[in-house]
């Protein structure tokens, strides 16, 4: 129970303090404007590409893609902001429940991504009318919760880079911005080049897009089961990798060796 | 003058140092190079093209010449500098023109990043362009990027949030100014809005002179991106003197 | 109002604006000057002295242009410091210290030159002035390295020597010695006097009363927003000559009690300080001696030692300055 407070408290209070500078415009501005915007540039540019007929498949890549803004962005500020406002010593030196402060990190931000990912399915609808008549609605919903989760596993493992990186933002923009290529976001993967696709593969989201563009089409659970367990299988890894660094550098810190993160 | 090029110096030095700054000069321009191409490289028409190479090309001009710049004078924020900017007789209007300007130069490279990697990448090259109207259109191109990026630049400085904005502002930024497709395709009311910006009517222009078929009025676009270019200069003067004032009062130079 | 004076303040009051909540956004008004006379003659190393959240540091960017006053007046070398501000940013200097406010990822030079450029100063002025200013603030020989590997002194170092590269007929040092170790700072110090013996007007803001005693001509004590004593530190001083301090070491002081002291007759102020397992009690008064005799029957029942009796400090006059409003 206590696990379960200190996982729970510190996600809250991690949401808080990424947004105690914030006016309602800037939090509107976060929440709508980049998720929207995005969609509606990328949206305009696959139909102006290939045909207004495509709009459906565009709207769905491209409004689940957004989770990601929460999933990396987020949480690697959340761990990030530890190092910058030099909380981390005092973190590492609490009693805390490691594992259930770390997850807790991105607990809030999967809520988050579902949000986004909600608004921006929201928007597609009403600009471009999609018809999801035929859609499996329930499981088109477990993907989104699936690859939200998966993306903050990303995010946490980019997260725990950012203790030893200074310049982790790069990085994080990069692979936020590669997602859109890489995933089958836009187009399919299998038009990239073989070692292209094996990047594709070992990255979240793609497994997940796939199974929601399914559940679009109305496919049933059986038929995207191999896909979610693939997706939860390497958001699962990415989470583990975080984790396991986090853990070590803890370690480091205390042997008095990290000056980078402290 | 000299303010200015000292300016422009040391904006030069610090984005060679960071990281950061290669992420708007290459990294993203990059990416949506390759994402614009992988759309538009099987089209059965084949001009359309030029709207994934000078469009990868054009992402990453905007983004340093706005978002470099608006977060340049957040980043002075943040590393306490910006209070000795203000107290400093030079105004910062001035300053910041030193400092949009290096932004610029650096956005200009990124055109020549979009045009390698579709060749490497995709063996594609540009469509045949017609070089007089490109070359005054693409200078304009760049003149129109720096006034709006000037004019949007003070608000950094006043509203905290303002970053956030930015960044969101980006893809808006493209679909108005049409980027990547013709503003034709939108809806007349954002067409109308589109038209308050001077790079529509440069872009436009630009892409006119790679063959589109967006109509040949160089003359109108170019007179008419002018006078707006010649609006949001006076705008930014104003504004940088409106931003520093509200700054004074506030206290908000320094809290980061 | 004094025309050769170098700053001259009336009546200058600045409040904040600042929003609270998110969606019920609640105007708070939070007042940081309430009211500020000052006047500094030319020459003068003028301290200002106050606690933390006292108003010296608004005080200073009001002087130095950067921030407007809700209300009031203030000039700098006979300029306006709100409408004259071109004219003014060229004839003074002020260093924020601390360790931010220069470009750590540049080296010391290119800092100095893109600031001399700023200030106009002429190329060939600038030229022969960065390495003068280098040298007498021990920074020679460093300035090509990044400000990233500068140590806490050779950063305020550098921020002095950015402060002075116009030089300025003001100058305006905010905290100079914050977060210095006792030998930088006590170099520094000897630096900012320098700079007074060399006929510049120095304005500076301290929370430490040695510091303020040791090298101030005179002294403003600052507090909430008001100026609460002003003088030279001998004067300062003389307000406490007649006061004498009688400390002791208590466990456990009762309110009743301390109220008790408080109301006696000769006695000034009572603080008392809480320690781990004991409280020291600080009494000011006229006549120390005979409370000292009176004090075990004052601290009947109360177990006490340690008593001490000595002269009042600037310290003592400045604690009591800041507590007693």
């Amino acid at each position: 129970m206590t696990q379960l407070r200190v996982f729970v408290s510190s996600s809250i209070l991690q949401y808080r303090a990424m947004f105690n500078w914030a006016t309602p415009l800037g939090y509107l501005a976060y929440k709508l404007l980049l998720p929207v915007c995005q969609l509606i540039f990328l949206v305009q540019l696959g139909t102006f590409a290939t045909g207004r007929s495509n709009v459906l498949y565009f709207a769905v890549g491209n409004a689940l893609q957004v989770t990601a803004i929460n999933g990396i962005f987020g949480v690697v500020s959340t761990v990030g902001n530890e190092r910058q406002y030099g909380t981390l010593p005092l973190l590492l030196g609490s009693p805390a429940n490691r594992l259930a402060t770390f997850l807790g990190r991105a607990a809030v931000h999967v809520a988050d991504g579902i949000s986004s990912v909600i608004i921006a399915f929201a928007v597609a609808a009403l600009l471009y009318g999609l018809d999801v008549s035929r859609s499996n609605l329930p499981l088109l919903a477990g993907c989104v919760l699936l690859i939200s989760v998966t993306t903050c596993g990303l995010g946490l493992m980019l997260g725990s880079l950012s203790l030893i990186m200074r310049d982790i933002f790069t990085i994080a923009n990069t692979v936020y911005y590669l997602l859109l290529i890489l995933c089958g976001i836009n187009f399919a993967v299998n038009r990239l080049p073989g070692w292209a696709q094996v990047i594709s593969y070992s990255l979240p989201m793609t497994r997940g897009v796939a199974a929601a563009r399914q559940a679009v089409a109305g496919a049933p659970l059986r038929d995207v089961l191999g896909l979610l367990a693939g997706e939860a299988a390497v958001g699962a890894i990415y989470v583990a990798i975080g984790y396991a660094l986090f853990r070590w550098l803890e370690n480091r810190a205390r042997l008095g060796g990290l000056q980078e993160a402290l | 003058m000299r303010a200015a090029l000292r300016a422009a110096e040391m904006q030069l030095k610090l984005q060679v140092i960071n990281p950061f700054a290669y992420l708007g000069v290459a990294i993203y321009p990059l990416i949506m190079t390759v994402l614009a191409l992988f759309l538009l490289a099987p089209s059965s028409q084949p001009g359309r093209i030029a709207y994934a190479i000078l469009g990868g090309g054009l992402t990453g001009l905007w983004g340093t010449t706005y978002v470099d710049a608006g977060n340049g004078l957040n980043t002075e924020r943040w590393m306490g500098t910006l209070e000795q900017l203000m107290g400093c007789p030079t105004p910062l209007s001035v300053i910041m023109l030193g400092k949009v300007a290096t932004n610029v130069l650096l956005g200009v490279g990124a055109f020549g990043l979009s045009i390698g990697v579709a060749f490497i990448g995709f063996h594609r090259v540009l469509p045949p362009v017609d070089g007089g109207p490109f070359a005054v259109s693409f200078l304009l191109t760049i003149v129109a990027f720096f006034a709006v990026g000037m004019a949007l630049a003070p608000i950094f400085p006043l509203a905290r949030w303002s970053f956030t904005i930015a960044n969101g502002a980006e893809a808006l930024i493209y679909i108005l100014c049409g980027f990547m497709f013709p503003t034709t395709g939108l809806p007349s009311w954002v067409q109308a809005i589109s038209s308050l910006l001077p790079p529509t009517w440069t872009i436009r222009a630009l892409y006119a002179a790679t063959g589109q078929p967006v109509g040949r009025d160089y003359g109108q676009w170019w007179l008419t991106a002018t006078l707006l270019i010649v609006v949001y200069v006076a705008i930014a003067f104003a504004f940088f003197r409106f931003a520093e004032a509200r700054a004074r009062v506030s206290g908000q130079l320094a809290r980061a | 109002m004094a025309i050769d004076a170098a700053i001259e303040t009336h009546g200058l009051k600045k409040t904040y604006r600042s929003v609270r909540g998110f969606l019920r956004r609640a105007r708070v008004d939070n007042s940081a000057l309430a009211g500020i006379d000052l006047e500094v003659a030319p020459g003068e190393l003028f301290g200002v002295l106050g606690p933390n959240g006292a108003g010296k540091t608004t005080t200073v960017k009001i002087l130095t242009t950067l921030l407007i006053p809700t209300s009031g007046s203030a000039r700098v070398l006979g300029h306006d410091v709100v409408h004259d501000v071109n004219t003014l940013r060229r004839r003074i200097g002020f260093v924020f210290g601390g360790e931010r406010g220069l470009y750590t990822r540049l080296n010391g030079y290119d800092n100095l030159r893109y600031f001399a450029d700023l200030y106009r100063i002429p190329p060939d002025v600038s030229r022969r002035r960065i390495p003068e200013l280098l040298e007498r603030l021990d920074l020679k020989g460093r300035e090509r390295d990044r400000v990233e590997t500068y140590s806490r002194g050779m950063k305020q170092r550098l921020h002095l020597a950015r402060g002075l590269l116009n030089d300025p007929e003001v100058l305006f040092l905010d905290e100079p010695t914050i977060g210095l170790d006792p030998v930088g700072a006590r170099e520094l110090r000897v630096l900012v006097r320098g700079l007074v013996e060399a006929g510049k007007t120095v304005f500076l803001t301290t929370h430490y009363m040695f510091e303020a005693d040791e090298i101030c001509d005179r002294i403003a004590v600052i507090n909430k927003g008001v100026i609460v004593a002003e003088g030279t530190p001998a004067s300062l001083k003389q307000g406490v000559a007649d006061v004498g301090v009688v400390e002791f070491e208590v466990e456990g002081m009762p309110d009743a009690r301390v109220e008790s002291l408080r109301a006696l007759d000769g006695v000034t102020s009572v603080v008392v300080t809480d320690r781990e397992l004991t409280q020291v009690v600080t009494m000011h008064c006229t006549r120390p001696g005979e409370l000292v005799s009176q004090l075990s029957q004052l601290l009947e029942g109360l177990r006490f030692r340690e008593v001490a009796v000595r002269e009042a400090t600037l310290e003592d006059a400045y604690v009591r300055l800041v507590t007693s409003r």
